[in-house]
Protein backbone atom coordinates (compact mmCIF):
# COMPACT_ATOMS: atom_id res chain seq x y z
CA UNK A 1 0.00 0.00 0.00
CA UNK A 2 1.61 3.45 -0.78
CA UNK A 3 1.88 5.88 2.11
CA UNK A 4 -0.53 8.44 0.83
CA UNK A 5 -2.38 9.15 4.39
CA UNK A 6 -0.98 9.91 7.74
CA UNK A 7 -3.32 6.72 8.25
CA UNK A 8 -1.94 5.26 5.81
CA UNK A 9 1.80 5.92 8.14
CA UNK A 10 -0.05 4.66 11.40
CA UNK A 11 -1.22 1.69 9.69
CA UNK A 12 2.17 0.67 7.96
CA UNK A 13 3.89 0.91 11.54
CA UNK A 14 1.10 -1.60 13.10
CA UNK A 15 1.77 -4.01 10.77
CA UNK A 16 5.32 -3.72 11.27
CA UNK A 17 6.81 -1.71 8.47
CA UNK A 18 8.34 0.58 10.85
CA UNK A 19 11.85 0.61 12.58
CA UNK A 20 11.19 0.33 16.23
CA UNK A 21 12.26 3.03 18.52
CA UNK A 22 14.60 4.16 15.15
CA UNK A 23 17.77 3.81 13.80
CA UNK A 24 20.30 4.85 16.54
CA UNK A 25 22.36 8.37 15.30
CA UNK A 26 25.26 8.41 18.09
CA UNK A 27 28.71 10.38 17.79
CA UNK A 28 30.95 12.75 19.35
CA UNK A 29 32.97 15.03 17.81
CA UNK A 30 36.33 15.21 20.22
CA UNK A 31 38.82 18.12 18.33
CA UNK A 32 37.78 21.79 17.50
CA UNK A 33 37.26 21.66 13.85
CA UNK A 34 38.38 24.41 11.06
CA UNK A 35 36.17 25.72 8.38
CA UNK A 36 37.36 23.65 5.43
CA UNK A 37 37.66 25.15 2.83
CA UNK A 38 37.77 29.24 4.46
CA UNK A 39 35.70 31.86 3.19
CA UNK A 40 32.45 30.55 4.43
CA UNK A 41 30.92 32.62 8.02
CA UNK A 42 28.69 29.44 8.79
CA UNK A 43 30.30 27.27 10.80
CA UNK A 44 29.36 23.71 9.04
CA UNK A 45 30.64 20.30 11.15
CA UNK A 46 30.17 16.24 10.25
CA UNK A 47 28.26 15.41 13.18
CA UNK A 48 26.95 11.75 13.33
CA UNK A 49 27.79 8.49 11.72
CA UNK A 50 26.80 7.75 8.08
CA UNK A 51 24.01 5.34 8.15
CA UNK A 52 23.71 3.09 5.20
CA UNK A 53 20.30 2.13 4.47
CA UNK A 54 19.88 -1.74 4.06
CA UNK A 55 18.52 -4.12 1.28
CA UNK A 56 14.66 -3.48 0.96
CA UNK A 57 12.98 -6.39 2.69
CA UNK A 58 10.42 -8.06 0.72
CA UNK A 59 7.60 -6.40 0.05
CA UNK A 60 8.97 -3.27 1.03
CA UNK A 61 8.96 -0.48 -2.13
CA UNK A 62 10.86 2.63 -0.18
CA UNK A 63 12.11 3.69 2.92
CA UNK A 64 10.26 6.94 4.53
CA UNK A 65 11.92 8.90 7.33
CA UNK A 66 8.92 10.11 9.76
CA UNK A 67 10.81 11.22 12.52
CA UNK A 68 13.92 12.82 13.63
CA UNK A 69 15.55 13.12 17.13
CA UNK A 70 19.05 14.89 18.46
CA UNK A 71 20.21 16.30 21.23
CA UNK A 72 23.73 17.81 21.40
CA UNK A 73 26.27 19.32 24.26
CA UNK A 74 26.16 22.49 22.76
CA UNK A 75 23.74 25.22 22.18
CA UNK A 76 23.04 27.16 19.64
CA UNK A 77 22.93 24.98 16.47
CA UNK A 78 21.02 23.17 13.98
CA UNK A 79 21.23 19.53 13.06
CA UNK A 80 20.55 18.56 9.19
CA UNK A 81 19.69 15.13 8.60
CA UNK A 82 20.10 14.27 4.88
CA UNK A 83 20.90 12.27 2.25
CA UNK A 84 23.87 12.46 1.30
CA UNK A 85 25.71 11.83 -2.46
CA UNK A 86 29.15 11.01 -2.58
CA UNK A 87 30.26 13.56 -5.36
CA UNK A 88 33.85 12.62 -5.20
CA UNK A 89 36.99 13.29 -3.03
CA UNK A 90 40.36 14.51 -3.23
CA UNK A 91 43.81 13.28 -1.60
CA UNK A 92 46.00 16.06 -1.12
CA UNK A 93 49.31 13.50 -0.90
CA UNK A 94 52.04 13.25 -3.37
CA UNK A 95 51.70 16.88 -4.28
CA UNK A 96 49.62 19.15 -6.84
CA UNK A 97 47.62 17.56 -8.80
CA UNK A 98 46.26 15.27 -5.95
CA UNK A 99 44.64 12.07 -6.66
CA UNK A 100 40.55 12.68 -7.38
CA UNK A 101 38.16 9.40 -7.06
CA UNK A 102 35.03 10.26 -8.52
CA UNK A 103 31.80 10.00 -7.30
CA UNK A 104 27.98 9.68 -8.70
CA UNK A 105 26.29 12.46 -9.49
CA UNK A 106 22.84 14.11 -8.44
CA UNK A 107 20.64 12.05 -10.30
CA UNK A 108 17.48 12.74 -11.31
CA UNK A 109 13.57 12.47 -9.88
CA UNK A 110 9.92 13.33 -10.31
CA UNK A 111 9.85 16.90 -8.90
CA UNK A 112 6.12 18.30 -8.88
CA UNK A 113 5.16 16.44 -12.30
CA UNK A 114 8.25 16.88 -13.41
CA UNK A 115 9.87 13.22 -14.50
CA UNK A 116 13.95 13.14 -14.68
CA UNK A 117 14.25 16.65 -13.36
CA UNK A 118 18.08 16.87 -12.72
CA UNK A 119 18.81 17.42 -9.01
CA UNK A 120 21.42 19.75 -8.07
CA UNK A 121 23.17 20.91 -4.11
CA UNK A 122 25.38 23.23 -2.90
CA UNK A 123 28.76 21.22 -2.20
CA UNK A 124 29.88 20.46 1.27
CA UNK A 125 33.43 19.24 1.88
CA UNK A 126 34.12 16.99 4.68
CA UNK A 127 37.86 16.19 5.54
CA UNK A 128 38.34 12.22 6.57
CA UNK A 129 41.92 12.28 6.98
CA UNK A 130 43.06 15.70 8.97
CA UNK A 131 45.43 18.06 6.58
CA UNK A 132 48.75 18.81 7.18
CA UNK A 133 49.73 22.29 8.14
CA UNK A 134 50.19 23.64 4.64
CA UNK A 135 48.05 21.97 2.27
CA UNK A 136 47.97 24.03 0.08
CA UNK A 137 44.65 25.10 -2.35
CA UNK A 138 42.19 23.38 -4.34
CA UNK A 139 39.76 23.68 -7.41
CA UNK A 140 36.67 21.48 -8.59
CA UNK A 141 35.53 21.61 -12.27
CA UNK A 142 31.82 20.99 -12.23
CA UNK A 143 28.61 20.67 -14.23
CA UNK A 144 25.92 23.56 -12.24
CA UNK A 145 22.58 23.57 -11.77
CA UNK A 146 21.70 24.64 -15.65
CA UNK A 147 23.84 21.71 -16.92
CA UNK A 148 26.88 23.66 -17.54
CA UNK A 149 30.15 21.91 -17.95
CA UNK A 150 33.35 22.25 -17.27
CA UNK A 151 32.66 25.11 -14.54
CA UNK A 152 35.67 25.73 -12.36
CA UNK A 153 35.95 27.59 -9.31
CA UNK A 154 38.07 30.00 -8.08
CA UNK A 155 41.22 28.61 -5.56
CA UNK A 156 39.76 27.00 -2.33
CA UNK A 157 41.90 26.98 0.60
CA UNK A 158 41.67 24.01 3.21
CA UNK A 159 42.08 25.03 7.03
CA UNK A 160 45.23 24.55 7.87
CA UNK A 161 45.89 21.06 10.04
CA UNK A 162 42.12 20.95 9.72
CA UNK A 163 41.28 17.78 11.56
CA UNK A 164 38.41 14.87 10.65
CA UNK A 165 34.81 15.83 10.49
CA UNK A 166 36.18 19.81 9.50
CA UNK A 167 33.50 21.18 6.56
CA UNK A 168 32.86 24.13 4.78
CA UNK A 169 31.07 24.80 1.43
CA UNK A 170 32.21 25.59 -1.92
CA UNK A 171 32.29 29.05 -2.77
CA UNK A 172 30.88 28.50 -6.72
CA UNK A 173 30.92 30.37 -9.91
CA UNK A 174 29.39 33.95 -9.52
CA UNK A 175 25.33 32.98 -9.73
CA UNK A 176 25.67 29.39 -9.62
CA UNK A 177 23.45 27.97 -6.82
CA UNK A 178 24.69 24.49 -6.84
CA UNK A 179 26.08 20.96 -9.21
CA UNK A 180 24.87 18.39 -10.94
CA UNK A 181 28.28 16.58 -10.68
CA UNK A 182 31.96 17.49 -9.67
CA UNK A 183 34.15 16.15 -13.08
CA UNK A 184 37.49 16.67 -11.58
CA UNK A 185 39.74 18.73 -8.27
CA UNK A 186 42.74 18.86 -8.95
CA UNK A 187 45.53 20.53 -5.70
CA UNK A 188 48.08 23.33 -6.37
CA UNK A 189 50.79 24.77 -4.33
CA UNK A 190 51.71 23.57 -0.62
CA UNK A 191 54.41 22.09 1.35
CA UNK A 192 54.28 18.41 1.33
CA UNK A 193 50.65 18.56 1.85
CA UNK A 194 48.26 15.76 3.07
CA UNK A 195 45.15 14.96 3.79
CA UNK A 196 41.76 13.89 1.96
CA UNK A 197 38.80 16.06 1.27
CA UNK A 198 34.89 14.47 0.66
CA UNK A 199 32.60 15.95 -1.63
CA UNK A 200 28.96 15.76 -0.71
CA UNK A 201 25.70 16.66 -2.12
CA UNK A 202 22.75 16.17 -0.18
CA UNK A 203 18.80 16.37 -0.49
CA UNK A 204 17.63 17.69 3.37
CA UNK A 205 15.09 15.77 4.99
CA UNK A 206 14.89 17.38 8.63
CA UNK A 207 16.57 19.72 10.74
CA UNK A 208 16.50 20.20 14.58
CA UNK A 209 17.02 23.11 16.70
CA UNK A 210 19.44 23.12 19.77
CA UNK A 211 18.80 26.31 21.17
CA UNK A 212 20.50 25.73 25.21
CA UNK A 213 22.66 22.58 25.92
CA UNK A 214 21.64 19.19 26.20
CA UNK A 215 18.09 20.09 25.21
CA UNK A 216 16.42 17.58 23.18
CA UNK A 217 14.77 18.12 19.75
CA UNK A 218 12.28 15.59 17.91
CA UNK A 219 10.84 16.72 14.61
CA UNK A 220 8.15 14.71 13.19
CA UNK A 221 8.60 15.31 9.39
CA UNK A 222 5.54 14.38 8.45
CA UNK A 223 3.84 17.14 9.69
CA UNK A 224 6.30 19.75 9.34
CA UNK A 225 7.53 18.60 6.05
CA UNK A 226 5.27 16.88 4.52
CA UNK A 227 7.35 15.81 1.60
CA UNK A 228 7.51 11.68 2.35
CA UNK A 229 10.78 11.82 1.07
CA UNK A 230 11.73 8.00 -0.28
CA UNK A 231 14.73 6.29 -0.05
CA UNK A 232 16.08 3.32 -0.94
CA UNK A 233 18.91 0.36 -0.83
CA UNK A 234 22.29 1.84 -0.50
CA UNK A 235 21.39 5.25 0.04
CA UNK A 236 23.43 6.94 2.89
CA UNK A 237 21.80 8.91 5.54
CA UNK A 238 23.99 11.87 7.17
CA UNK A 239 24.30 14.69 9.54
CA UNK A 240 26.11 17.97 9.42
CA UNK A 241 25.75 20.72 12.40
CA UNK A 242 25.41 23.98 11.14
CA UNK A 243 26.92 27.01 13.27
CA UNK A 244 29.65 25.43 15.37
CA UNK A 245 33.08 24.27 15.19
CA UNK A 246 33.21 23.09 19.09
CA UNK A 247 33.88 19.76 20.67
CA UNK A 248 30.20 18.10 20.93
CA UNK A 249 28.56 14.86 21.67
CA UNK A 250 25.25 13.71 19.84
CA UNK A 251 22.58 11.49 20.27
CA UNK A 252 20.36 10.62 17.99
CA UNK A 253 17.46 8.42 16.58
CA UNK A 254 15.85 8.09 12.63
CA UNK A 255 12.68 6.53 12.86
CA UNK A 256 11.99 4.98 8.45
CA UNK A 257 8.92 3.43 7.93
CA UNK A 258 8.57 1.11 4.97
CA UNK A 259 6.37 1.95 2.15
CA UNK A 260 4.86 -1.87 0.80
CA UNK A 261 4.96 -2.40 -2.75
CA UNK B 1 -2.89 34.36 -13.06
CA UNK B 2 -1.88 33.22 -10.05
CA UNK B 3 -3.18 31.72 -7.04
CA UNK B 4 -2.83 31.33 -3.08
CA UNK B 5 -4.20 27.72 -2.89
CA UNK B 6 -6.47 25.10 -4.75
CA UNK B 7 -7.16 22.27 -3.19
CA UNK B 8 -7.65 20.95 0.18
CA UNK B 9 -4.00 21.81 2.13
CA UNK B 10 -4.63 19.01 4.34
CA UNK B 11 -1.87 17.00 5.56
CA UNK B 12 -2.67 13.82 3.64
CA UNK B 13 -3.57 15.71 0.73
CA UNK B 14 0.22 17.28 1.08
CA UNK B 15 1.35 13.41 1.85
CA UNK B 16 -0.44 12.10 -1.45
CA UNK B 17 1.14 15.09 -3.76
CA UNK B 18 4.11 14.18 -2.46
CA UNK B 19 3.69 10.67 -3.54
CA UNK B 20 2.01 10.74 -6.72
CA UNK B 21 4.30 14.12 -7.91
CA UNK B 22 7.05 14.01 -5.98
CA UNK B 23 8.24 16.39 -3.35
CA UNK B 24 10.23 20.10 -4.20
CA UNK B 25 13.34 19.66 -1.63
CA UNK B 26 16.24 22.30 -2.60
CA UNK B 27 19.08 23.48 -0.60
CA UNK B 28 20.55 27.00 -0.92
CA UNK B 29 23.68 28.26 0.35
CA UNK B 30 24.67 32.07 -0.06
CA UNK B 31 28.00 32.45 1.32
CA UNK B 32 30.86 35.39 1.38
CA UNK B 33 28.66 38.41 0.89
CA UNK B 34 30.67 41.44 1.95
CA UNK B 35 29.09 43.46 4.42
CA UNK B 36 26.28 45.93 3.25
CA UNK B 37 25.17 49.66 3.96
CA UNK B 38 22.94 50.42 6.83
CA UNK B 39 20.24 52.21 6.52
CA UNK B 40 19.64 56.15 7.74
CA UNK B 41 16.89 58.34 8.39
CA UNK B 42 16.93 59.22 4.71
CA UNK B 43 16.15 55.20 3.97
CA UNK B 44 13.84 54.39 5.90
CA UNK B 45 16.14 52.60 8.87
CA UNK B 46 15.58 49.51 8.19
CA UNK B 47 19.25 47.76 7.16
CA UNK B 48 18.73 44.82 5.00
CA UNK B 49 20.75 42.65 2.64
CA UNK B 50 19.59 40.92 -0.23
CA UNK B 51 21.17 37.86 -1.01
CA UNK B 52 21.64 37.64 -5.01
CA UNK B 53 21.59 34.27 -5.85
CA UNK B 54 17.16 33.20 -6.06
CA UNK B 55 15.74 29.82 -6.69
CA UNK B 56 13.57 29.20 -9.58
CA UNK B 57 10.55 27.54 -9.09
CA UNK B 58 11.17 24.12 -11.29
CA UNK B 59 9.55 22.85 -13.97
CA UNK B 60 5.37 22.38 -13.41
CA UNK B 61 3.85 19.43 -15.08
CA UNK B 62 0.25 18.98 -15.42
CA UNK B 63 -1.65 18.59 -13.49
CA UNK B 64 0.82 20.17 -11.17
CA UNK B 65 0.32 24.20 -11.51
CA UNK B 66 2.34 25.43 -8.57
CA UNK B 67 3.98 24.50 -5.25
CA UNK B 68 2.35 24.89 -2.13
CA UNK B 69 5.60 25.53 0.69
CA UNK B 70 5.70 23.17 3.80
CA UNK B 71 8.79 24.10 5.02
CA UNK B 72 10.98 27.09 4.96
CA UNK B 73 14.21 26.41 7.13
CA UNK B 74 16.83 29.39 7.01
CA UNK B 75 20.11 29.29 9.29
CA UNK B 76 22.86 31.70 9.41
CA UNK B 77 26.16 32.77 11.68
CA UNK B 78 24.73 35.61 12.10
CA UNK B 79 22.55 37.24 15.31
CA UNK B 80 20.09 39.23 16.06
CA UNK B 81 18.75 39.40 12.61
CA UNK B 82 15.21 38.50 11.12
CA UNK B 83 15.74 35.97 7.45
CA UNK B 84 12.90 36.60 5.04
CA UNK B 85 12.31 34.46 2.23
CA UNK B 86 9.57 35.34 -0.52
CA UNK B 87 8.69 35.26 -3.72
CA UNK B 88 10.37 38.11 -5.38
CA UNK B 89 9.05 40.04 -8.30
CA UNK B 90 11.59 42.53 -10.11
CA UNK B 91 9.30 45.58 -10.88
CA UNK B 92 12.08 47.27 -12.53
CA UNK B 93 15.36 48.08 -12.75
CA UNK B 94 17.43 51.50 -13.28
CA UNK B 95 20.83 51.98 -14.28
CA UNK B 96 22.47 55.32 -12.75
CA UNK B 97 25.29 56.34 -14.98
CA UNK B 98 22.54 56.46 -18.07
CA UNK B 99 19.90 57.18 -15.90
CA UNK B 100 18.12 54.11 -18.04
CA UNK B 101 14.94 52.41 -16.65
CA UNK B 102 13.95 49.35 -17.60
CA UNK B 103 10.06 48.33 -16.36
CA UNK B 104 10.25 44.80 -14.87
CA UNK B 105 6.84 42.74 -14.33
CA UNK B 106 3.49 43.01 -12.80
CA UNK B 107 2.66 41.43 -9.26
CA UNK B 108 0.55 38.61 -10.19
CA UNK B 109 -2.95 38.29 -9.01
CA UNK B 110 -3.16 35.75 -6.56
CA UNK B 111 -6.57 33.67 -5.84
CA UNK B 112 -7.52 31.83 -2.62
CA UNK B 113 -10.34 29.58 -2.83
CA UNK B 114 -11.86 31.40 -5.97
CA UNK B 115 -11.41 34.71 -4.91
CA UNK B 116 -8.88 37.01 -6.72
CA UNK B 117 -6.61 38.71 -4.19
CA UNK B 118 -5.22 42.37 -5.23
CA UNK B 119 -1.92 41.53 -6.61
CA UNK B 120 0.66 43.84 -4.67
CA UNK B 121 3.98 43.06 -3.04
CA UNK B 122 3.21 43.40 0.97
CA UNK B 123 7.00 44.09 1.10
CA UNK B 124 8.40 46.97 -1.31
CA UNK B 125 12.41 47.15 -1.87
CA UNK B 126 14.81 48.99 -3.38
CA UNK B 127 18.60 46.79 -3.81
CA UNK B 128 21.61 47.71 -5.16
CA UNK B 129 22.76 45.01 -7.99
CA UNK B 130 26.11 47.21 -8.79
CA UNK B 131 27.38 49.39 -5.89
CA UNK B 132 26.53 53.06 -6.08
CA UNK B 133 29.20 55.61 -6.54
CA UNK B 134 29.39 59.42 -5.92
CA UNK B 135 27.44 61.93 -4.15
CA UNK B 136 24.43 60.41 -2.31
CA UNK B 137 21.16 59.72 -5.05
CA UNK B 138 17.49 60.64 -4.33
CA UNK B 139 15.48 58.01 -6.31
CA UNK B 140 11.81 59.21 -7.69
CA UNK B 141 9.53 56.21 -7.95
CA UNK B 142 6.39 56.17 -10.09
CA UNK B 143 4.12 53.08 -9.16
CA UNK B 144 0.76 51.91 -9.47
CA UNK B 145 -0.37 51.09 -5.73
CA UNK B 146 -2.04 48.39 -4.10
CA UNK B 147 -5.44 49.20 -5.57
CA UNK B 148 -4.52 49.54 -9.09
CA UNK B 149 -4.27 53.40 -9.33
CA UNK B 150 -1.16 54.30 -11.23
CA UNK B 151 1.27 57.26 -11.21
CA UNK B 152 1.70 57.36 -7.30
CA UNK B 153 5.47 58.62 -6.93
CA UNK B 154 7.80 58.30 -3.67
CA UNK B 155 11.46 59.22 -2.89
CA UNK B 156 14.04 57.36 -1.13
CA UNK B 157 17.73 58.59 -0.45
CA UNK B 158 19.95 55.61 0.14
CA UNK B 159 23.14 56.33 2.08
CA UNK B 160 26.38 56.86 0.47
CA UNK B 161 28.33 54.84 -0.68
CA UNK B 162 25.90 51.94 -1.05
CA UNK B 163 27.67 48.40 -1.37
CA UNK B 164 26.23 45.96 -3.30
CA UNK B 165 23.10 43.98 -2.06
CA UNK B 166 22.85 46.56 0.32
CA UNK B 167 18.62 46.92 -0.07
CA UNK B 168 16.18 49.41 1.92
CA UNK B 169 12.36 49.15 2.49
CA UNK B 170 9.88 51.32 0.37
CA UNK B 171 6.75 50.68 1.93
CA UNK B 172 7.73 54.00 4.87
CA UNK B 173 8.15 56.31 1.40
CA UNK B 174 5.25 55.33 0.04
CA UNK B 175 2.27 57.92 -0.95
CA UNK B 176 0.12 58.54 2.33
CA UNK B 177 -2.75 55.91 2.18
CA UNK B 178 -0.45 53.36 -0.01
CA UNK B 179 0.52 49.94 1.75
CA UNK B 180 2.26 48.30 -1.54
CA UNK B 181 2.90 48.39 -5.30
CA UNK B 182 1.35 46.42 -7.97
CA UNK B 183 4.09 47.84 -10.60
CA UNK B 184 6.72 50.29 -11.29
CA UNK B 185 6.44 52.75 -14.24
CA UNK B 186 9.14 55.05 -13.89
CA UNK B 187 12.90 55.63 -12.00
CA UNK B 188 14.43 58.91 -11.93
CA UNK B 189 17.24 60.15 -9.83
CA UNK B 190 19.49 63.08 -8.98
CA UNK B 191 23.18 63.00 -7.50
CA UNK B 192 24.77 59.67 -7.67
CA UNK B 193 27.31 58.62 -10.44
CA UNK B 194 27.22 55.01 -11.07
CA UNK B 195 25.42 51.86 -9.41
CA UNK B 196 22.46 49.65 -10.42
CA UNK B 197 18.97 49.58 -8.43
CA UNK B 198 16.31 47.27 -8.64
CA UNK B 199 12.83 48.00 -7.30
CA UNK B 200 11.17 44.69 -5.66
CA UNK B 201 7.82 43.31 -4.56
CA UNK B 202 8.40 40.29 -2.17
CA UNK B 203 4.99 37.67 -1.22
CA UNK B 204 6.81 36.77 2.33
CA UNK B 205 6.84 33.10 2.50
CA UNK B 206 8.83 32.46 5.80
CA UNK B 207 10.57 34.95 8.25
CA UNK B 208 12.99 33.32 10.38
CA UNK B 209 14.70 35.22 13.89
CA UNK B 210 18.17 34.80 14.43
CA UNK B 211 18.63 34.48 18.14
CA UNK B 212 20.84 37.26 19.82
CA UNK B 213 24.33 35.47 20.97
CA UNK B 214 25.07 33.86 17.58
CA UNK B 215 23.26 31.18 16.71
CA UNK B 216 21.43 28.88 13.59
CA UNK B 217 18.32 28.93 13.54
CA UNK B 218 15.71 27.44 11.33
CA UNK B 219 12.33 29.34 12.10
CA UNK B 220 8.87 27.67 12.67
CA UNK B 221 8.06 25.23 10.77
CA UNK B 222 5.25 26.82 8.18
CA UNK B 223 2.26 24.40 8.84
CA UNK B 224 1.15 25.50 12.52
CA UNK B 225 1.29 29.03 11.68
CA UNK B 226 -1.57 31.14 10.05
CA UNK B 227 1.19 32.52 7.37
CA UNK B 228 -0.46 33.11 4.07
CA UNK B 229 0.42 29.85 1.94
CA UNK B 230 1.75 31.73 -1.54
CA UNK B 231 1.87 29.28 -4.10
CA UNK B 232 4.73 29.23 -6.30
CA UNK B 233 4.00 29.27 -9.81
CA UNK B 234 5.89 29.21 -13.07
CA UNK B 235 8.71 31.24 -13.54
CA UNK B 236 8.48 32.50 -9.80
CA UNK B 237 11.30 32.51 -7.95
CA UNK B 238 12.34 32.74 -4.12
CA UNK B 239 14.68 35.45 -2.77
CA UNK B 240 16.23 35.58 0.36
CA UNK B 241 17.06 38.87 2.74
CA UNK B 242 18.07 39.49 5.61
CA UNK B 243 16.78 42.90 8.25
CA UNK B 244 18.74 43.89 11.00
CA UNK B 245 22.32 44.44 10.40
CA UNK B 246 25.19 45.05 8.05
CA UNK B 247 27.35 42.31 9.35
CA UNK B 248 28.64 39.76 6.09
CA UNK B 249 26.68 36.38 6.83
CA UNK B 250 26.11 33.22 5.09
CA UNK B 251 22.51 31.95 5.04
CA UNK B 252 22.06 28.34 4.61
CA UNK B 253 18.36 27.45 3.08
CA UNK B 254 16.38 24.23 2.94
CA UNK B 255 12.86 24.55 0.99
CA UNK B 256 10.46 21.89 0.99
CA UNK B 257 7.54 21.75 -0.99
CA UNK B 258 4.81 19.62 -2.65
CA UNK B 259 2.24 19.77 -5.61
CA UNK B 260 -0.24 21.98 -5.99
CA UNK B 261 -2.93 20.68 -8.70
Amino acid sequence: MALRTYNNFINAISQGFGNGNGEPFWDEVQTLTVSTPSGSALPIQRLGQSLVLPALPVGVAAYIVTRFLTQTSTTLISCMLAKLIDLGRLDFSGGAPGTFTDGSTMGTATVLGTASAARFSPVICEVTTAMNAAPGTFTITYIDQAGNTAETTAALTPGASAPVRSCGTVALNTGDLGVRDITAAATSAGTTPSGIIQFWGYIPLGFTIVQGANQGYIKNLLTTNCTAFRLGAADVLGCFAFGSTAVKAMVGWVTIVGEET
Amino acid sequence: MGKLASNSPSIDTMLTNASLYGPWVQPYHSRGLAATTAATTTSGYATSTRHPNTLAIPTLTAPVTGVRFTQIEMHSDDSSKLYVAALEYVLGTFVMNTSTFTAGVTVPTKIIRGLSLTGAGILPMLAYTVAGTGTAATFTITYTNQAGTANHSMTISPPTPPIINSAFCLRPHLATGDTAMRAVTDISKTGGTNGTIIVTALLVLQTCIIAPGGASYSGLDLLPVPNIPWIGEAGDVIAFYAFGGVATSDIHAVISGVADV
